[in-house]
């Protein structure tokens, strides 16, 4: 029993050493790259630092940034977790987006308590028709879902675009490619009077419902198996197909609810550019953190600090700098 | 498996003088001796190999001629396939050393040993199943150009093939060849490298007999051109037939040499097996099995019987649920179209009665897998009814987890879960079962008390509670899946080689266990296996398949091997019986 501590403890050990090497020759090499433009690189991490977690304020802008990443990433993994690659969270982001607009755009009399539910469900269920679609492609005739879904999120920038400047154009401002104002019950309650609202508590939820019911529960435990060897599941008659169509409706549902809690607590309207690709740093967030739940929550929190602080350091290198550190 | 029968052995090839010059000054037929005639000669020399804390090879030291093929005997886990890697450049020796004609080698890579003329094929064979026979030839050899020429060296590899009585098309792809010609295949890739040494580790196990015949001919017409040969094995018949010197390995030790022609089955079994105490001191806790009172069958000609003591497998009855009864299941009429993903079975009617231990002889591909996939609900037939007591059933029940039959499967791989731990491995096919279940929750406790259990009933090593999938070696891992597939008490059990990878006293505890599964008459099992000795001994009636269709349906005893491998080879019923004489009961 020992021994297989002892290796246990190396492994981890090993795999730390070499994450930690990578972090470090990725701010070695962008460090590299800061002198040439003529930056001082430690003035900039500093710099980077302060604007993610300095003070409150860059903390508050953090954990805004974070959400979108976070709920985006959540449903990257669940579809993974079922061996599924949805790479159309971004699609399924504006089709949450989309769904809540609906609801608020129509139903703009309704009490705060009646309407945002109302927004989450028909967010959530444009979501998990956006993601269905590819789904049930894969499960029947065997299409790539990662090209569907990919293709996809073209589709839904487009039908944003359509229904920004067509029939849910802002009358009072008909040249901005934006929808109206949402009503003031439309929008999620914020924390604190910061910008940080209910999204956080959304995706924090999801993430550790899904840590504790992987490993315990029946359904979990086929998920698990179906991501780990269809064989397998195929062999011990699971309803491998069902279970993957609903893992990518799920996945959908939960990255719209990144476009709904963005609309609605962030934008207040629904506008082009609404995301600067959250949906794709959701993807590469979630495989950083290695599909793990818990991981996910910090690894975007990390990944939103550097947006936020590169933001606020307001250099022009800082793209530069977000895209080094992120090829760890 | 291979009838014996010493007019055949090397040693009256006239070309043999140097096995016929040993012969001469040998005594007793117990010890090889050196031969002074300059041909090819590996020896080595004290080679020792160990892996952590197992020694794999423990001080061997053998010489190795040409002119016969040379076999090494032992079950798994005795160090032959060690030891040939060794020589074959693909470990190095941790101490002794090897010795080509009396040079002192050292490969440090297979690529050394293969300039050197060495060459290996594996169990597990290294061949392109869309690329054609030439193409994989050519592939294997260092000399090939970036852009290949198939055409230039068709006519020289055809040549090469015919004279060593190798008969392949060479345009074919290998998706189309059987076993035996891929074997072939193998063979003929180490041919067109000019090796002089050629080493092929189990290459019957997949075999019907008479392929497997067809390659050992091929083997010893190859040594007898002055090649070495070295056939690792660990079927006894077929060496007896066809092997001119047998070493013969146990727990990495040369036990004892001989020569083909001058020794008995049931010896070289019992030097395979040794004294079972040995064993048992080496595991860190007692295999549960009776010693006394116990011996083995060998071959037709010794009968001995095989009793079984005090079973420790204990049968627990509270996990007999929700499980139909099934007293008398039939196929009739099962017809399968051919797609790209499975063979055609035509006209299929099967019959599988309660306490019945039905077997399937076939050689690869006969549709075998595909009528597997039919009764444990994996493929649906086009036409045909399903008939279970008498009484018309859907297909669909075949798939219903909680009334499915056991299915000990072909691939081990594709059952088992390599990046989750035993007992979850173990609870894979009890998902439905209540008493681990608290309303959507696993009750973990309960699965790993049911999985300790079963790890220790099979002897599955390692067990600790952590050990994941992926940690067990081939054997070990086929007795988790075994341990899993009893413990579902099915009523019908369909087994495709259970006893692949397993030592001989773990086949003949599973034999048994095979054959208790089925005492009481409740339950059946359908027994697939390649090894047509398991199948005359285990099984109460035979069904051989041929093309996709059940070719005949005999009772074991009006059945033996030739019998056996006629049918397997395409031939009717009637051309059986017309063929051979009436066979003797077997008991």
């Amino acid at each position: 029993m020992l021994s297989v501590n002892r290796e246990k403890i190396r492994q981890i050990c090993l795999y730390t050493a070499g994450s930690l090497f990578a972090v470090i020759l990725a701010f070695a090499i962008t460090a590299i790259f800061l002198l040439l433009v003529g930056k001082d690189p430690i003035a900039v991490y500093g710099g980077i630092y302060q604007g993610a977690f300095g003070d409150s304020f860059s903390l508050s802008e953090t954990l805004v940034a974070a959400t979108p990443i976070m709920l985006c990433a959540l449903g990257v993994a669940i579809a993974q977790w079922l061996g599924m690659m949805n790479v159309g969270v971004e699609g399924q982001l504006y089709l949450g987006a989309i769904g809540a607009t609906f609801v608020a755009l129509n139903c703009s009399s309704l009490p705060a308590w009646q309407l945002l539910p109302l927004m989450l469900l028909a967010a959530a269920i444009c979501g998990g028709i956006w993601s269905f679609i590819p789904a049930v492609l894969r499960v029947t005739i065997g299409v790539s879902e990662v090209i569907v879904t990919l293709l996809m999120n073209y589709i839904a920038l487009l039908l944003v675009e359509f229904l920004i400047h067509g029939s849910w154009e802002d009358p009072t401002n008909v040249s901005w490619p934006q929808t109206a104002a949402f009503p003031a019950a439309a929008e999620l309650p914020h924390f604190f009077g910061t910008r940080v609202h209910l999204g956080i508590v959304f995706a924090i939820i999801i993430a550790i419902v899904f840590a504790i019911l992987l490993p315990t529960t029946k359904i979990g435990f086929i998920s698990r198996v179906i991501g780990s060897n269809p064989d397998a599941a195929q062999y011990a008659h699971y309803k491998v197909k069902r279970y993957q169509l609903w893992a990518m409706i799920i996945s959908g549902a939960v990255a719209a609810l990144a476009g709904f809690s963005q609309v609605s607590a962030i934008e207040g309207r629904l506008r082009s550019g609404l995301s600067p690709g959250y949906g794709y740093t959701g993807f590469l967030a979630c495989w950083l953190a290695r599909h793990n739940p818990i991981a996910i929550i910090i690894v975007s929190v990390l990944i939103g600090g550097l947006l936020s602080g590169a933001d606020s350091h307001g250099d022009t290198g800082t793209d530069l700098i977000g895209m080094e550190i992120y090829t760890q | 498996m291979v009838e014996k029968n010493s007019s055949v052995a090397p040693t009256t090839d006239f070309q043999n003088l140097s096995v016929q010059s040993r012969l001469a000054s040998h005594q007793a037929g117990k010890q090889a001796v050196p031969s002074t005639d300059g041909s090819l000669r590996i020896h080595c020399e004290r080679v020792t190999k160990k892996f952590g804390s197992v020694i794999a090879n423990n001080d061997i030291s053998c010489d190795i001629y040409t002119g016969g093929i040379h076999a090494f005997l032992g079950e798994n886990g005795a160090g032959k396939s060690t030891l040939m890697k060794i020589l074959a450049g693909y470990y190095q020796p941790d101490f002794g050393s090897l010795y080509i004609n009396n040079h002192l080698v050292n490969f440090r890579s297979p690529t050394e040993a293969r300039q050197f003329g060495i060459g290996m094929v594996h169990q597990q064979f290294t061949l392109v199943p869309s690329l054609t026979v030439l193409e994989n030839v050519l592939l294997g050899h260092p000399a090939t150009p970036l852009i290949l020429n198939p055409k230039k060296q068709a006519a020289t590899i055809g040549d090469k093939a015919a004279r060593h009585g190798i008969d392949l098309d060479l345009y074919a792809p290998i998706s189309r060849l059987n076993m035996a010609q891929r074997q072939k295949v193998e063979i003929l890739k180490l041919l067109w490298r000019d090796a002089r040494i050629l080493i092929l580790d189990e290459p019957t196990s997949q075999l019907a007999p008479f392929e497997a015949e067809e390659i050992l001919q091929t083997m010893s017409h190859l040594a007898n051109q002055g090649r070495i040969v070295i056939l690792i094995t660990h079927h006894i018949e077929e060496l007896l037939k066809f092997a001119s010197v047998i070493t013969v390995l146990r727990q990495g030790r040369v036990i004892d040499n001989f020569y083909g022609s001058s020794v008995q089955a049931e010896e070289l079994a019992r030097l395979m097996i040794g004294e079972l105490d040995s064993r048992v001191k080496r595991d860190e806790e007692p295999c549960p099995v009776e010693r006394a009172n116990r011996s083995i069958i060998f071959s037709e000609r010794s009968i001995q019987t095989v009793k079984a003591q005090k079973d420790s497998f204990a049968v627990d009855t509270t996990e007999v649920s929700l499980i139909t009864v099934t007293e008398h299941l039939e196929l009739q009429n099962v017809h399968i179209r051919k797609s790209a993903s499975h063979r055609a079975l035509h006209d299929i009617n099967l019959e599988i009665k309660a306490g019945e231990v039905h077997g399937i002889a076939a050689v690869a591909g006969s549709g075998q897998d595909e009528l597997v996939a039919v009764l444990c609900g994996h493929l649906i037939p086009e036409n045909g009814k399903l008939v279970l007591d008498g009484r018309q059933a859907s297909w669909k029940i075949l798939s219903d987890p909680s009334h499915s039959c056991a299915h000990v499967p072909a691939e081990p791989k594709k059952a088992s879960l390599a990046g989750l731990t035993l007992w979850e491995n173990l609870f894979l096919r009890n998902i439905h079962r209540k008493k681990y279940l608290a309303g959507p929750f696993i009750k973990k406790k309960e699965v790993i008390k049911m999985a300790e259990e079963r790890l220790n009933t099979f002897d599955v090593r390692p067990r600790h509670k952590s050990a994941l999938g992926g940690s067990l070696s081939g054997g070990n891992l086929q007795r988790l899946i075994l341990a899993r597939e009893f413990q579902k008490q099915a009523s019908l059990m369909v087994a495709v080689n259970p006893t692949a990878g397993l030592d001989l006293a773990m086949s003949l505890r599973i034999r048994e266990k095979i054959k208790q599964y089925v005492a009481g008459g409740r339950r059946s099992l359908l027994l697939i296996s390649p090894d047509l000795d398991e199948l005359l001994k285990t099984c109460d009636r035979i069904s051989v398949m041929f093309a996709g269709r059940i070719v005949g349906t005999e009772d074991v005893s009006s059945l033996n091997a030739q019998s056996l491998g006629l049918l397997m080879g395409g031939n009717s019923l009637a051309t059986v019986n017309d063929r051979l004489p009436m066979p003797v009961a077997q008991i």
